[in-house]
């Protein structure tokens, strides 16, 4: 289990953005178990109010800058939180004329049975004093850090960063964990596996990536070695065919070898290519039939009672005749006698001799019924048809890659041999070509040791995450469950998360290792049933904030210390149109409403229903309430807001006054 | 649009595989089968194929939580029906769990028609093996009685395995040279049941379902 930080109070003091009103002065919150709500006006500060929590999470550190970025994966390198340096320590300062030269913060919260208290200087975050249970601590970061990380339950502080960035704070620059497989395989393996194990798993997969890269710099060191070589070898003897030939054969391994190189590492990919095209095909397979056996069971019913006999086969084949147009008697496409059958049909004649059958009214399906089921039919054979192609088309590609490297693999190793036998044929050289054969072979020896050092560690990873990945399927149904219940009252569409280990390959050598991962399936105006979605530009943009939203209450629910957690979320409304507003609102608070969790939303004072809708739903009745903090009055005004103070005023008024009208 | 290769062969093999089940399952008295059973045991023949050497007719299948079932053997069994050579009782057309709607019926042999088939391949001595297997197979599994065998695969190493979850593809073929997870069982699950015993197919097969049936949970 992890614990998630549990906002208790944040205060500030002595700094210029949030002056406070002269009977309170400066900024106190106090989180309620529930919703807190920040409302303001541009440049009132509501994000400052954010990054202000946020940094009193992590000190002056952050996840390394390429991670940070995107464009890092983790990839199970040994990740050391950054210092903020320079001006990125200084944002604080930097909103405020005097630097914030004697300004602090404190915030305190709760981590699992902890209750933690931190004050931190606003100038350049240093930390001032620490208290944990109310005993007070040495007031350094890495006193600060290892408190954290044994509270929250995690192993480095980069964990936590990660954990606080994931899934308790809702950042405009947010990757969304469900398509993000690298930060998502960490996090699971935070949140599920105890601490001992997901450490074991990283340093695991370190080791592997270590050796592996150890293990090409030694293959490319042996490589330069035998060119130079070769060279040496040239130089001290004559000219003859035998070197020549060498000379060729080391070039064309050289070649082939990169070349093999290269389609080596598209291979991942295009197995998951290939297995996407399957799935796909399967299910559009499964749709092809369920809409062949909807309109079959149409035309099964009509016949039911046109046939004088009760044979079965015989109705069988005659409603799969009429809904396919295919005799499955002699597999023809027979559309002619599926018409003539059908006008018998609807006549009350006897299918099969055409007498009449004494009038029995079937319960058939509306002929609109009917043309609606065939045109299901017609779609879900071109999907079918289109899917069956990119399968054969993905299969083929990856088919012939495949035979491609394996040619260039028995080349190699067969022009290896021939390159040896070569060698061996050679002239003898000189000491100093005698001796760099000596280290040549004393080297390929290191790297066969290398390969089987590499073979049997990456073998011990691999049972290692096999065993590990159980344990987080053991969570799995919670996960899913959790997620469905958020994302159903998100969300119209069908949308479930498919438990789907991903596979990635360790080093840039060997076979890939499915990793622990969740996967999305939601439904689309254009599909009958769910399809996978494999990144964030398959959904809308609405659609994409419930589903990481779901996924990170889903995750803090099942894996929190309590099923406790926080959520902060910076102006929500910017992504959400104004039927989805209801529905986030209702879902936020439902959330906010599990004991002691705690969500916080900033927002500025617009209109529409998002304001009134969480107020009214929070609980929050006057606009003195606790759970609100009005920068209007809190922030040290703009030039606006100094302007049109009384017109903000009034728009506060009127959503506090529609929060309380009834529906 | 490419049109897919019809694959006659594999066509053929399904259907030969179709009959095959449902003679054995008239041999032990579990005739006729429903629709789901007979796939049922179609999808067990694939994830044990590796054990007796046997071609694998669905490399990949959907997993759902009402058990594997191919659209491609369906599609082969209706046209059995149409031959003759099968026979269909009680159609109905149901909505599975996912929505999907499949058509349910009892199928049994028409004898006549079908004996002949069986005969036929019998006399290629790769076939009579495969026929055996698959009798093997279906006797194995009718231990589990008539409700036991739709819902076996649930138990299953391959088809069972929680690792895959619903809505995502069981890999009947196995992965690169490895077996799937059910062969891998049952061929290794002989030398730790009886060390030093070397076993026949079949044996392995019932020792397999035999454990199997350990591990189902018992129809209320």
């Amino acid at each position: 289990m992890t614990a998630f930080p549990i906002f208790k109070k944040l205060s500030t003091a002595g700094y210029g953005l949030y002056p406070g009103t002269e009977k309170e002065p400066d900024l106190e919150v106090e989180f309620q178990p529930g919703l807190t709500l920040v409302l303001g006006a541009n440049g009132l500060g509501k994000t400052t109010l954010v990054s202000l929590l946020y940094r009193m999470c992590t000190g002056p550190y952050e996840l390394p800058k390429p991670v940070l970025e995107g464009g890092g994966e983790l990839k199970g390198k040994r990740l050391q939180a950054s210092k903020l340096m320079g001006g990125r320590r200084m944002v604080f300062a930097d909103r405020v004329h005097d630097g914030a030269a004697n300004a602090t913060a404190t915030l305190d919260f709760e981590l699992g049975e902890a209750a933690l208290s931190t004050e931190r200087s606003l100038r350049n975050l240093e930390l001032i004093r620490l208290e944990c249970n109310g005993v007070e601590q040495a007031p350094r970061e890495d006193s600060f850090q290892k408190l954290i990380c044994e509270r929250a339950e995690v192993n480095t502080f980069v964990d936590w960063i990660l954990l606080l960035r994931h899934l308790t704070f809702y950042f405009e620059d947010r990757r969304s964990l469900v398509w993000d497989p690298s930060a998502q395989k960490q996090i699971l393996h935070l949140l599920f596996l105890p601490r001992r194990k997901s450490s074991e798993v990283r340093e695991s997969e370190r080791d592997v990536r270590r050796l592996d890269s150890n293990m090409r710099n030694t293959q490319w060191a042996i490589s330069s070695q035998e060119s130079e070589l070769a060279t040496s070898e040239e130089a001290i003897s004559v000219e003859g065919d035998t070197k020549k030939q060498f000379a060729r054969l080391k070039r064309e391994q050289e070649r082939d070898q990169a070349k093999l190189n290269e389609l080596n590492e598209t291979i991942v990919e295009m197995t998951l290519a290939r297995e996407r095209a399957q799935l796909v095909a399967v299910k559009a397979a499964g749709s092809h039939e369920s809409a062949v056996r909807n309109l079959e069971r149409h035309q099964f019913t009509a016949i039911e009672h046109a046939f004088p006999s009760s044979s079965d086969t015989a109705k069988y084949l005659i409603s799969q005749l009429i809904a396919d147009n295919e005799c499955l008697a002699c597999g023809s496409r027979a559309p002619r006698a599926a018409s003539t059958l059908e006008g018998r049909i609807s006549a009350h004649r006897c299918v099969v001799c055409n007498s009449s059958v004494p009038t029995k009214k079937p319960k058939a399906a509306s002929p609109r019924t009917i043309e609606k089921a065939r045109k299901d039919l017609d779609k879900a054979a071109a999907q079918l048809d289109s899917a069956d192609a990119r399968r054969h088309e993905a299969e083929a590609e990856f088919d012939s890659q495949m035979a491609t490297i394996e040619v260039l693999r028995s080349k190699v190793a067969e022009r290896s041999s021939r390159i040896e036998t070569v060698a061996s044929h050679l002239p003898p050289g000189e000491v100093e070509v005698d001796e760099q054969r000596t280290e040549l072979a004393a080297m390929r020896a290191q790297l066969e040791t290398m390969k089987r050092d590499l073979a049997h560690r990456r073998q011990r990873l691999e049972r290692l995450v096999q065993r590990t990945s159980q344990s987080i399927v053991d969570h799995a149904d919670d996960v899913r469950n959790a997620f469905e219940s958020y994302a159903q009252d998100f969300l119209f569409e069908d949308c479930r998360l498919i438990w789907s280990p991903r596979k990635e390959q360790v080093g840039e050598t060997g076979a890939a290792i499915p990793f622990p991962a969740f996967e999305l399936e939601i439904g689309g105006s254009d599909f009958d049933s769910p399809v996978r979605r494999d990144g964030p530009a398959q959904v809308s943009e609405s659609q994409r904030e419930f589903i990481d939203l779901s996924f990170r209450m889903a995750l803090m629910q099942v894996a929190g210390v309590g099923s406790r957690g926080s959520v902060v979320i910076d102006a929500p409304e910017s992504s959400l149109d104004a039927v989805f507003v209801n529905r986030a609102a209702e879902v936020l608070v439902r959330f906010a409403s599990e004991p002691e969790n705690r969500v916080v939303i900033t927002s500025n004072l617009i209109e529409g229903n998002l304001i009134p809708k969480l107020l009214k739903l929070g609980g929050i009745k006057s606009e003195s309430s606790d759970r609100v903090v009005d920068l209007l009055k809190v922030a040290a005004p703009t030039a606006a807001t100094r302007k049109l103070g009384s017109a903000y005023a009034q728009v506060r008024k009127d959503l506090f006054k529609r929060a309380k009208a009834p529906r | 649009m490419a049109e897919p290769e019809y694959d006659a062969a594999l066509s053929v093999h399904r259907r030969l595989r179709a009959i095959a089940i449902l003679a054995a399952a008239e041999e032990c008295g579990l005739s006729p089968l429903r629709a789901q059973q007979v796939h049922a045991v179609a999808y067990f023949a694939d994830a044990l194929a590796r054990v007796g050497d046997l071609r694998i007719l669905d490399g990949f299948v959907l997993k759902e939580s009402d058990g594997p079932r191919s659209p491609a053997l369906q599609y082969e069994i209706d046209r059995l029906v149409g031959h003759g050579v099968l026979v269909a009782t009680s159609v109905s057309h149901q909505k599975n769990s996912g929505g999907r709607w499949l058509i349910d019926a009892d199928y049994a042999l028409n004898e006549p028609l079908a004996r002949p088939i069986l005969e036929a391949a019998s006399e290629f001595s790769s076939l009579l093996e495969e026929l055996r297997f698959l009798r093997e197979v279906v006797f194995a599994i009718s231990s589990f009685g008539a409700f036991g065998i739709a819902s076996a695969s649930a138990s299953d190493a391959a088809y069972g395995d929680r690792g895959v979850d619903f809505g995502s593809l069981v890999y009947v073929e196995g992965e690169g040279s490895e077996p799937n997870q059910t062969s891998q069982v049952a061929l290794r699950i002989g030398g730790l049941l009886a060390p030093g015993v070397r076993l026949a197919d079949a044996e392995k097969i019932h020792l397999y379902v035999r454990e199997l049936g350990r591990r189902l949970v018992p129809v209320e």
